[in-house]
């Protein structure tokens, strides 16, 4: 009887502490009438830097970080990468994967996307450098809820420095800004909270 | 080795450092204290170390998240916000001149993602707020509040200051409260940063603070405070002032940005001792909009009030009309003193509003 009261205390401590760390899910937003709507990242087609597909399938039971970015970006990219290349060195777990999403579609071929993806000395199955059309570059954008301009006369882009986290059934459980140390660590964490889910 | 090398750091990276090593040593109390009640979020800092002068930027800081509950997805209305400093030992308040800042920032696409206004993300910074030396509390007038869900994440970062203390040391925390409400009436209110930039020459910054001519970066905030124009020239938010009385301006339109006609209902300043009194200016129809006489402490350095402006009426501000920023300081001090000047407005949101009811009518 007293084993079993242990072992139900403890349980009890254990869901206790498991629901205190439950991420929320985050791939909704309040449509035009007011309705929450729900989706899920499922529907795309990019190619990576190894010149093959990559759609939901290569990221089914994975947990996975996704950013934009450009091989040529002068200002926040740099920094992001060295945080991505920190995070991709300290979770090996073969569930979690990076993708980065270019948007400067134009200049960024996939040879550009390959040899950028050497210098990172990640490898390839762990790290995708993806490329899609406008069209795909813009609805993807739109599921990790952000968005990007050109910046007048000049080669750099309006890009967010966050960096969004999925989870295994295909939903956002977070948004980190790579710039705040903070935040990686953070990430860091909720990465390892989604393998373990 | 090490000792040199500390020695050889500015006071900014020797608190960094020994705020680290006192808190992951657990000398002091290293945890932040996050306590939620019906409308009031309270979050208590890890206790911070008060041996120095630690002048603005310069003092023992820390970091940390929140969100109110992650399992709900809830309409709330943050509705004011204070910050106040405690002796560790008592739990008593202490003097406001040991409160550098307080910021609050959100995650872009998290909160505009929500309401599916994407084409604000990446606009601007996303701070909320920060409250500072000179106003430890405001409260949004009635009737208007910031619109967050209950599970969205918040950054909070709170540094320490003291200008004057040099012959003791104590710890102190700082304790935040942010009330808010679930109430269905409120409006909602849109933030938005100005800040007071000067140019200055790129080849002088790493030269000692000391060395470097008037409208200078602080060196050691170059890198998060340095902005480029249109024309390509460095421009600083943090400059340093003389003892003299001296008037500054900056247009702020383009910072401003206002596309639609807009009210501001509340304006919180940003401003280091010695500044004197600022104001933001309709150039166009010759108004103004907001002016703060600053009161300085009188027997040490210090800002005893920099008032800010709250107002259900608001003021009207036009996407066609000249902004302009004016600082007046006054240095007391022979040394030269750093100096730095933002606002904080908060403009009546009538594009989330329009969807917030929405929201309500649905859910």
């Amino acid at each position: 009887m007293k084993i079993n009261s242990t072992i139900l205390l403890f349980l009890m401590l254990l869901i206790s502490c498991s629901k205190e760390k439950k991420l929320p899910i985050l791939s909704n937003y309040i449509d035009d009438n007011g309705k929450l709507k729900n989706y899920l990242i499922d529907n795309y087609h990019f190619t990576s830097q190894l010149g093959k597909d990559f759609t939901v399938i290569d990221t089914k039971d994975k947990v996975y970080i996704a950013n934009f970015f450009f091989t040529s970006c002068p200002s926040i990219c740099p920094p992001m990468r060295e945080k991505l290349i920190d995070i991709a060195t300290t979770i090996k777990n073969e569930k979690f994967i990076l993708t980065s999403f270019t948007i400067d579609i134009k200049n960024d071929s996939i040879s550009v996307l390959n040899k950028y993806s050497e210098g990172t000395s990640i490898p390839k199955d762990k790290w995708f450098f993806l490329k899609g059309s406008s069209d795909e570059l813009e609805s993807i954008a739109h599921k990790f809820r952000t968005s990007f301009s050109k910046y007048r006369k000049s080669t750099d882009f309006y890009h967010s420095s966050y960096v969004v986290l999925i989870d295994k059934e295909q939903q956002i459980r977070g948004f980190y800004d790579l710039l705040n140390n903070e935040a990686v660590i953070l990430l860091k964490e909720d990465i390892n909270l989604l393998l373990n889910e | 080795m090490g000792t040199i090398y500390y020695i050889s750091l500015s006071n900014r990276h020797q608190a960094i450092i020994k705020t680290r090593l006192l808190h992951s040593l657990h000398i002091i109390d290293s945890e932040w204290s996050k306590k939620s009640s019906e409308n009031n979020i309270q979050l208590t800092s890890p206790a911070f170390l008060i041996d120095n002068i630690y002048k603005s930027m310069e003092g023992p800081k820390a970091s940390t998240f929140y969100t109110l509950t992650p399992e709900k997805d809830e309409l709330n209305w943050m509705t004011g916000y204070t910050v106040k400093a405690l002796d560790t030992k008592s739990n008593k308040q202490l003097s406001n001149d040991f409160i550098c800042h307080f910021n609050i920032d959100y995650q872009d696409q998290e909160h505009h993602g929500k309401w599916n206004l994407l084409k604000r993300v990446n606009k601007q910074y996303p701070r909320l707020l920060s409250l500072s030396h000179g106003i430890e509390s405001i409260n949004f007038p009635k009737g208007f509040g910031y619109p967050f869900f209950s599970n969205e994440k918040f950054f909070i970062t709170t540094q320490a200051l003291n200008h004057n203390i040099i012959d003791s040391s104590f710890n102190i925390k700082h304790e935040i409260n942010i009330a808010y409400t679930a109430k269905k009436t409120l409006k909602a209110l849109y933030p938005k940063t100005v800040y007071m930039m000067l140019p200055f020459k790129m080849d002088i910054i790493d030269k000692p603070f000391n060395e470097i001519p008037e409208n200078s970066c602080i060196p050691v905030e170059t890198k998060n405070h340095t902005y480029q124009n249109k024309a390509g020239e460095a421009l600083s938010g943090h400059w340093k002032i003389f003892k003299e009385e001296k008037r500054y301006t900056y247009d702020t339109t383009e910072q401003l940005a206002i596309q639609d006609t807009v009210t501001v209902h509340q304006i919180i300043p940003h401003l280091h001792p010695f500044a004197k009194k600022f104001t933001l200016r309709d150039k166009t129809n010759k108004t103004i909009i907001y002016t703060c006489d600053i009161i300085n402490h009188n027997n040490k350095i210090g800002l005893t009030s920099t008032p800010g402006f709250s107002s259900e009426k608001g003021i009207t501000m036009y996407p066609s009309h000249q902004y302009e920023l004016e600082l007046i300081t006054e240095s007391t001090l022979d040394e030269p003193q750093d100096m730095m000047a933002s606002l904080f407005l908060f403009f009546y949101d009538k594009e989330m509003d329009e969807k917030i009811k929405k929201y309500y009518h649905e859910n």
